[in-house]
């Protein structure tokens, strides 16, 4: 298990503060750019002192250890392969430098099982982004580590070739049995291959969760945006379990009085062309703005004076319903669906 | 207009190249192979000339032992007074040379400081090859530092991180990674710093004009028989000179750049 304790550092204007999580399986550092992702790494694998905290590694406490004895590998963005080596002697580097003894069968092996097996007497200039992953990935393995980092280890990758990483990775994942730190800016990505993700903003942990809760749940505004909720609007309570927005009634979790901003998926909004029987309270008539085919499904904007929603459904509900631009419809949703931020 | 502005680039281009080819034509063009002939099987010549190329080769290899891990540290460190430092390598190209060679006499003389250090082991640099290294080293260090210095800082840091998480230490990141990424600039540099050390005249004339070295040689004959006398020995010093540089340039630029890569 990898613990990082009151995690806090200063530099220059911008500050990590007070960051506090611990990671046992394959967890995602999601950020903007600029919110501390790199930085983070930076001192997680020693290359950069931290002011005050501290840094646990399977009960040990490696706060002070040099970057060269801390056991944890750690997987640079393009995965800087050294330009000087070919593949093999790259492979071979973690070995040699730390005197241990080369066996050159294992490394084979391992190659092949990484996909890189025919790569190994290149030179490093002319591989795919994938390939210098891939390589530089088995590299940081050879140094038997005990806990991993991955920083934005598919932002170099041809986005063509972007999947088949992904699907690497996880199958990858599934064999170690050690605490991992994948750092992205891509939600897709993240919500694909972690097991937990951690919302990093401005140097702060926004929300820890498993993936489908950082989804489904997010607990404030940034992370919403930041997950691209579709639906994001504020509530004032009239009664319990009853709010307006504008002139229009919706049921919510809301007391008197309150105010509170909620979300909602898109695929969670049905749409309706009439009322019908149904145990979601929420039915609001509203007219569709737009339909936009997105290939995978269709995303309808439907509005009335008060609201603007955005419901997602197939498309073959669009065509079974035959929905025209300007139609009068119903966005039906449930209150459970509804989440409040903080 | 447009093809009078590269006229007039081409015209003043002309010049300066002539202005450097036509002296160093003159001599290779203009001087009697018979007295080339004789300053070849001039015991005197040959051995200024092979004094000047071995004295700085010695120079250089010690500027390289010593004046890398100057590099490294402005290169890699912060600390305070290195801006200072960093002007105090520049110090040498800027002083007059015989000012240098006065420098350098009052502190490797034999009353100076590090001479009179250096002679309880029996060790002198007035008059002897020590002073003429030393003279060459003052005088050409500098390059060969900047030149250290420009390729460590040109190395990409991702490489230098990479070794480290990799389990390298600072010594062993040097000698693996930096050391090999910035060889191209290290090797520039010490040919620089030869070139630098062999045309030296003005620190090694005050501080050892015997063992006579090739510049010397030639301003004593020049001094005392002539121009005629100096010219056979320009004409060689050029030529191997020359000879010796094109080849270390040819290998250099073969040398692959990794980090253009």
């Amino acid at each position: 298990m990898l613990e990082i304790n009151n995690l806090s550092l200063e530099v220059g204007e911008f500050s990590l503060q007070d960051i506090n999580f611990s990671v046992t399986d394959y967890t995602v550092v999601l950020g903007p750019t600029g919110s501390g992702k790199s930085l983070l790494v930076e001192v997680i694998s020693g290359l950069r002192k931290i002011d005050s905290g501290s840094i646990i590694l399977n009960n040990k406490n490696i706060t002070n250890f040099d970057v060269n004895k801390r056991k944890i590998g750690v997987l640079l963005q393009d995965g800087a392969l050294f330009p000087h080596m070919n593949v093999m002697e790259n492979l071979k580097f973690p070995l040699k430098i730390t005197k241990r003894q080369i066996d050159t069968d294992e490394i084979e092996n391992l190659a092949d099982e990484f996909g890189i097996f025919h790569l190994l007497n290149r030179t490093c200039q002319n591989l795919s982004g994938g390939e210098k992953q891939r390589i530089a990935l088995l590299r940081t393995m050879l140094t038997k580590p005990d806990a991993l980092l991955l920083d934005e280890p598919l932002t170099a990758i041809d986005p063509s070739k972007k999947y088949q990483m992904q699907i690497f990775l996880k199958y990858f994942k599934n064999k170690l049995n050690i605490p991992v730190i994948h750092v992205t800016h891509d939600f897709e990505e993240a919500y694909f291959l972690s097991d937990h993700i951690v919302v990093l903003n401005n140097g702060n942990v926004e929300q820890i969760g498993k993936p489908k809760d950082i989804f489904r749940h997010p607990k404030s505004l940034f992370v919403a945006n930041f997950v691209q909720m579709e639906n994001i609007f504020k509530v004032k309570g009239i009664e319990e379990g009853q709010g307006i927005i504008g002139n229009s009634k919706i049921f919510c979790n809301i007391g008197k009085g309150e105010e509170k901003i909620f979300v909602i998926r898109a695929d969670e909004i049905i749409i309706a062309d009439r009322r019908f029987k149904s145990s979601a309270r929420n039915f609001i008539k509203m007219n569709i703005k737009n339909i936009y085919d997105k290939g995978n499904q269709v995303l309808v904007e439907i509005e009335n004076n008060d609201m603007f929603l955005i419901s997602a459904i197939t498309r073959y509900s669009l065509e079974r319903m035959a929905l025209r631009k300007r139609e009068e419809v119903f966005a039906v949703f449930k209150v459970n669906s509804m989440h409040s931020l903080l | 207009m447009k093809y009078f502005k590269l006229l007039l680039f081409i015209a003043l281009g002309l010049i300066g190249v002539s202005f450097l080819i036509i002296p160093i034509l003159s001599i290779l063009l203009g001087t009697p192979f018979v007295d080339i002939k004789t300053a070849v099987l001039s015991r005197e010549v040959v051995n200024s000339i092979i004094l000047t190329l071995f004295s700085g080769l010695i120079s250089t290899i010690i500027g390289i032992v010593i004046g890398i891990p100057i590099a490294y540290l402005i290169a890699f460190k912060d600390f305070r007074g290195k801006g200072l430092l960093e002007s105090i390598i520049d110090v040498p190209v800027m002083i007059p040379h015989t000012a240098a060679g006065i420098a350098l006499l009052s502190v490797f003389g034999s009353r100076g400081l590090l001479g009179n250090m250096f002679s309880v082991f029996g060790i002198k640099f007035v008059g002897t090859i020590g002073g003429i290294i030393i003279g060459m080293m003052f005088v050409s260090i500098t390059y060969l530092i900047n030149a250290s210095k420009e390729g460590f800082k040109s190395i990409d840091r991702k490489y230098i991180k990479a070794s480290m998480t990799l389990g390298a230490n600072e010594f062993g990141t040097f000698f693996h990674i930096i050391l090999p990424l910035s060889f191209k600039d290290i090797i520039s540099g010490s040919i620089m710093s030869w070139a630098r050390a062999i045309s030296e005249f003005g620190a090694i004339v005050i501080l050892a004009y015997h063992p006579m070295i090739a510049p010397v040689l030639i301003y004593e004959r020049f001094s005392t028989y002539g121009l005629k006398y100096s010219r056979p020995v320009v004409f060689l010093i050029i030529v191997i000179s020359l000879i010796i540089f094109i080849i270390l340039r040819i290998i250099s630029n073969k040398m692959k750049n990794f980090r253009d890569k």
